[in-house]
């Protein structure tokens, strides 16, 4: 596998919840591992149901996926996981009554061997978490729980990360740290897939944006294209007729 | 008095809540398993089971001897084997159909009729003793009078209580209960064998719910409905400590049996079993979630 050789790759991709009932359509994407890439799209457009496919979490489907050039079609999560995709729900994505530590050895539980050196390792990564490793979970913040949920999803060394609108409910300094961190996670060397409801902040820390409506791709483009394009902007950015994206202050990566 | 009936009713409802906790499962049935793991120590130490070569004996002034023991082996084996055979047969297939809290219930209900059936079918409607005969108590501290056996009964409450917190809080397969029971969802995701974690709290459950049935045989009778008339206080147990925490069962059971003797000062003997009732009825208006119940 060369260094441009997709990370993961979704051909003709359709499926749903229930038998015979598509939620997402014929989707074609790639994910290169030197890249970060949102998916953004107004409610029920079918952003996070592509996610879970990605992870073999959605019931049915059809077409193909393929990791690291292997056709992993029809593969379950904890399979996924073990072959190295980290995948972060959206919601109940942390063990609430398990301390900060017995969570991320619940996130190694298929790890065979260096599971205390990996959890140092994970906690060395989350200064917030790193200080208290026994505290519960249920008493973190929302933007630790989140911190927490990527902890966990790195315990196993994944190659990609898949992020189920990881800033969602998350005040905007939070979100903004939570962003810098998952930069951080890629720049190790993590092919980054996310779906995020902010997207502007999002498009500003990504590679490369695609945009789905109803259940397809309708639009693809590099981070910067999407947050010039009028067309997005408009539609997805909540920015008014003719206005640009001016990239604030700070926020660049 | 009390602590000996709360430490029989710890050790049942331990289990019991374990059950609710990891596999939300309100299981009716186990009050009749402990009848079970009675029946079982009582058909080795009995005169069938001296037939197979376990001869009684005593240890020191504690009413029984060796026969016990392997009694309650016996009695742990074989009520974790119901248990599991129980969960293959019934349970999961509902889990599969998509059987809710309800369905497991009812299901449940319908084993303790028929567990309790087969324990009268075989052993009749009559009460049994371990070990007949006079047992004498001894004076401790302050004019107290406990007999040995009930030290006994104490000792395996607080051994058994150790060794589940041993396993919940220090082993992997039991953070892995504890994980499957917070967010069975994402327990699987993360490649956690969720069928296994589920036949292990049967099996557990069941070792705890035998070792309850042989103590309330060592305590008071051996008789077909004694497991299943210990339902009650065994559900208020669970519900005073908070459903689904097993610390919470052991301070509820100890708290369920101390209130039923202590009522007896103030009100007739006869109404001593609708003590639990009431603590039901006042935990579940004051403070639904128990005494040491988690908001998640």
């Amino acid at each position: 596998m060369s260094a441009r050789d997709p990370l993961f790759r979704v051909e003709g991709f359709s499926g749903g919840y229930v038998d015979g009932i598509d939620i997402i359509h014929d989707i074609e994407l790639d994910l290169y591992r030197d890249e970060i890439l949102t998916i953004i799209g107004p409610n029920g457009a079918g952003k996070s149901t592509l996610l879970k496919a990605i992870v073999g979490a959605l019931p049915f489907e059809r077409g193909r996926r393929s990791f690291q050039g292997e056709d992993v079609s029809g593969w379950s999560t904890p399979r996924m996981i073990e072959a190295g995709i980290g995948y972060v729900p959206q919601v109940d994505n942390v063990f609430t009554s398990l301390s900060i530590r017995e969570n991320l050895e619940m996130g190694g539980y298929m790890r065979r061997s260096g599971l205390q050196e990996r959890i140092d390792e994970v906690l060395a990564m989350f200064p917030d978490l790193e200080h208290r490793p026994g505290e519960r979970a249920s008493r973190l913040s929302g933007g630790q729980r989140q911190m927490l949920a990527m902890a966990r999803a790195l315990m196993l060394d994944p190659v990609m990360l898949c992020l189920d609108e990881p800033t969602a409910a998350l005040a905007p300094a939070t979100r903004g740290e939570l962003f810098a961190r998952i930069y951080k996670i890629h720049l190790a060397g993590v092919g980054i897939l996310m779906v995020e409801q902010n997207a502007t902040e999002a498009l500003v820390w990504s590679d490369r944006g695609v945009v789905m409506v109803d259940g397809e791709k309708a639009l693809e483009g590099s981070g910067t294209e999407m947050l010039t394009s009028p067309e997005v902007g408009r539609a997805f950015l909540g920015q008014a007729e003719g206005e640009g994206f001016a990239i604030e202050e700070g926020m660049t990566s | 008095m009390g602590i000996i009936v709360g430490s029989i009713i710890a050790l049942g409802a331990m289990g019991l809540t374990l059950i609710f906790g990891v596999l939300g499962i309100a299981d009716f049935a186990h009050g009749d398993k402990m009848g079970w793991g009675m029946f079982l120590a009582f058909f080795i130490v009995s005169s069938e089971g001296a037939n197979l070569g376990f001869v009684g004996g005593r240890f020191g002034s504690l009413s029984f001897g060796w026969g016990l023991v392997v009694g309650l082996l016996v009695a742990m084996i074989g009520v974790a084997l119901i248990s599991v055979i129980l969960e293959r047969l019934v349970f999961r297939r509902l889990r599969v159909t998509g059987g809710g809290f309800f369905v497991f219930a009812i299901a449940s209900l319908g084993m303790s009729i028929m567990l309790r059936a087969v324990i009268q079918l075989i052993w009749g409607p009559s009460n049994f003793r371990y070990n007949p005969g006079i047992h004498p108590a001894i004076e401790i501290l302050g004019g107290i009078k406990v007999k040995p056996d009930q030290f006994f009964i104490v000792g395996i409450t607080v051994l058994a209580a150790v060794l589940l917190y041993w396993l919940l809080y220090r082993t992997r397969f039991g953070k892995a209960m504890r994980a499957t029971s917070d967010n069975p969802a994402l327990a699987e995701a993360s490649g956690i064998d969720t069928d296994r974690i589920r036949t292990g709290t049967w099996i557990i459950a069941g070792v705890l719910g035998a070792l309850a049935g042989v103590m309330l045989g060592l305590q008071a009778e051996v008789r077909f409905d004694a497991g299943f008339r210990l339902l009650l206080p065994l559900f208020a147990a669970v519900i005073l400590g908070g459903i689904g925490n097993p610390w919470g069962a052991l301070i509820g059971g100890l708290g369920v049996g101390i209130a039923q003797e202590v009522s007896t000062e103030w009100i007739n003997t006869g109404l001593k079993p609708g003590i639990p009732f009431v603590i039901v009825i006042v935990v579940l208006l004051l403070r639904p979630r128990g005494l040491f119940g988690q908001v998640r």
